[in-house]
């Protein structure tokens, strides 16, 4: 009896979230595919060419496995901290006001579990991209329902 | 750690900038109310994503933006046991006069040691960057104020223990 | 480019602001419950008069130039035209019929009806009623959330609406021989285009030919819709959000919002829009005495450590909420006024030439 007490009335009314398309078996591909990429790409020590491709899909689906998850965000992350400091200016010069958006999307991420990854390197992170791409980067990270 | 006190502070100055941009919102779930959107939480599309700013696993800061409202959290770092009962202490002291305080919560979010919650009307009345600022030097100064605290604690309880076992040395 | 005039009608933020037909009087709400009006007195601005009706915040004021009229709108669920009468103002009662506050309200390009953006996920377009001396409404109820923003189409039909689930929807309005037939007619809801935004749709406009919807989105972007091949083009850009536009010609747009500054945006090549530059270059106060004497002046006076100088450096001090199109023509503006948190208006003077030359330097 007290469930019906506990019913959302206005569900009709609330807002939804748009309706991601389905993470079907070739999307999982594309995933597993990047974080290849990004890895070989920092064993080769070209991490230039591994930010770049760490940051060439836009999102990470919420309904994507979170092993799959998990996975794509702790590469993109050591591709990052990979990075010396000297040449994070460098890399940040080379990439479009939108993949400096998704880096900084990675960015937060990062930082939301100081105990897994290395925070001051992404504060450095932070700051450079800060330096190229605006207050509108960060705005962007904030406004942005598809997150990482 | 001191040389990543600056680019952090610098981080967190950054995204409460772009976090405390704030407009009068009035209620749509309650007609004639103007409640902080962040605190309310029940009408999903006027709610940012929440971002923190970590510079190791004991400070950090958590802000969760709204249309109308920013709520900031900070975990301030403590050490030892001492420090975690002055810092418990001090911002208990605060918090009891949140009031005259304005911006400041009653209680802090779980996890963390002080929240303020700064609103449009926040914004309307003072400087945004000074805002910006006062929460900056907040952060730089708990840290100093529970050093400080801990010396003279430390410097104290040497004299009251030196006086109170000079009865048995003389 | 130039500040024309800055003008600190009060010390507290001003919610919105409109001039009336040949510049000589302006409505403002101080952020309270009241419209001030203030006159132009051998340049000053002076209190006039003050119109207390509502019961809480005004949120939108426009004044309709070629009848004379005021529309207010509230958080009170309540809107209000306001006629001249001898030397004061009379309120004419709007039935609204909403049940959350109303947030933006603009009188259609023939003044003839006004539409009212509502907290109540609804617009409601007002037509007057001759027999009954009042404004009835006619909703148009397709919204998902809180209405943000909207503005008319100069066909005086079509109204584009921005709202806070960052979207925004073109709408037909009904045509007015329809309204006088008499005939008993439901909503207005033929909705002719949606496109999703990237964040709260803070504001919308029409180009003066209306072909192309502007409007801003809070993740710092400013998009456009050309609606003959239903193509958007995006800028997103590195300052904070923007809250307002005011298209100057059919290639040049206004921004204004959280970095207290006007913004410029040129369509360089057809669909093809760039962000040229700030329009208030802004210098930072001269100091004439040294710094080391400052220091120590404050620090004898206020007992402060630092020099702290907390204005910045462009005209406005706090958000620029509101802009209008105060000389020209709809499709050539030579002048727009802009007013903000601070209290202040500004009347700026734009010529296109001299902002680009400024701006290329």
């Amino acid at each position: 009896m007290s469930a019906n007490r506990k019913l959302n009335v206005d569900i009709d009314e609330d807002f939804e979230e748009e309706v991601e398309a389905d993470v079907g078996v070739d999307n999982l591909a594309k995933y597993n595919s990047l974080c290849d990429d990004v890895k070989s790409n920092i064993l080769k020590g070209d991490l230039s060419s591994a930010i770049k491709r760490a940051v060439s899909e836009a999102f990470i689906s919420k309904k994507a496995p979170q092993d799959i998850r998990e996975r794509c965000i702790s590469t993109v992350i050591e591709a990052m901290c990979a990075v010396k400091t000297l040449e994070i200016p460098t890399i940040v010069k080379q990439l479009t006001n939108d993949e400096l958006d998704i880096l900084m999307k990675f960015v937060y991420v990062g930082m939301a579990s100081p105990e897994v990854y290395n925070s001051s390197i992404l504060i450095t992170w932070h700051e450079k991209i800060v330096n190229v791409a605006g207050l509108g980067c960060i705005v962007r990270v904030l406004t942005d329902r598809n997150t990482v | 750690m001191s040389n990543t006190l600056k680019p952090y502070l610098n981080a967190v100055k950054a995204t409460l900038t772009a976090a405390l941009c704030l407009e009068n919102f009035a209620s749509q779930l309650v007609e004639r109310h103007n409640k902080p959107e962040v605190e309310a939480g029940s009408t999903k599309e006027v709610l940012l994503n929440s971002v923190v700013i970590s510079r190791n696993e004991n400070e950090k800061v958590l802000i969760e933006p709204s249309i109308n409202s920013v709520r900031v959290s900070i975990k301030i770092k403590q050490a030892d046991e001492i420090e975690q009962i002055l810092c418990h202490k001090f911002t208990r002291f605060l918090m009891l006069r949140a009031e005259n305080f304005v911006i400041l919560r009653k209680k802090p979010i779980e996890g963390y040691s002080i929240s303020f919650l700064i609103t449009n009307f926040h914004t309307e009345q003072m400087f945004k960057h000074k805002l910006v600022d006062f929460i900056i030097q907040f952060m730089e100064e708990v840290d100093k104020e529970i050093s400080e605290m801990k010396l003279s604690l430390n410097a104290r309880a040497r004299i009251v223990a030196e006086e109170y076992l000079k009865q048995f040395s003389g | 480019m130039s500040v024309a005039n800055v003008f600190q009608i009060v010390k507290c933020p001003i919610t919105c602001h409109s001039f009336n037909k040949n510049r000589s009087e302006v409505a403002i709400c101080p952020n309270t419950n009241e419209i001030h009006i203030y006159k132009n007195k051998g340049g000053k601005w002076e209190l006039d008069s003050v119109l207390k009706e509502h019961d809480k915040l005004i949120t939108s004021i426009d004044w309709a130039p070629e009848t004379d009229r005021i529309v207010s709108c509230s958080q009170d669920r309540n809107a209000y035209v306001w006629k001249r009468v001898g030397n004061g103002w009379e309120p004419t009662l709007v039935i609204l019929r909403i049940n959350r506050a109303a947030t933006v309200v603009k009188w259609s390009p023939q003044e003839n009806k006004f539409a009212v953006g509502t907290g109540a996920k609804n617009v409601a377009v007002c037509y007057y009623d001759e027999r009954n001396n009042w404004w009835r409404s006619i909703h148009i109820n397709k919204l998902r959330s809180t209405v943000l923003s909207l503005d008319w189409h100069p066909d005086n039909l079509h109204l584009a609406v921005g709202t806070a689930d960052s979207k925004v929807r073109v709408f037909s309005t009904i045509s007015d021989e329809a309204i006088t037939s008499n005939k008993k007619i439901k909503s207005a809801d033929t909705l002719i285009s949606e496109n999703k935004v990237g964040g709260w749709v803070h504001g919308v406009a029409f180009s003066p030919s209306g072909n192309v919807v502007a409007y801003i989105g809070h993740d710092s972007s400013l998009s456009f819709l050309y609606r003959d091949t239903s193509e958007v083009v995006t800028v997103k850009s590195k300052d904070l959000p923007y809250l307002s536009l005011l298209f100057t010609d059919e290639r040049h747009v206004i921004t204004i919002g959280y970095d207290c500054c006007p913004i410029l945006f040129e369509e360089t090549s057809p669909k093809n829009w760039k962000n040229m530059g700030k329009l208030d270059q802004g210098e930072k106060k001269e100091e004439v005495v040294s710094n080391a004497f400052n220091k120590f002046r404050q620090m004898d006076t206020r007992g402060q450590e630092n020099n702290d100088d907390s204005s910045l450096p462009t005209t406005h001090q706090n958000t620029i909420n509101d802009i209008r199109m105060y000389a020209g023509t709809r499709d050539n503006v030579t002048s727009f006024t802009t007013s903000g948190l601070d209290g202040k208006i500004v009347v700026w003077e734009f010529d296109l030439a001299t902002a680009l030359s400024k701006l290329k330097i």
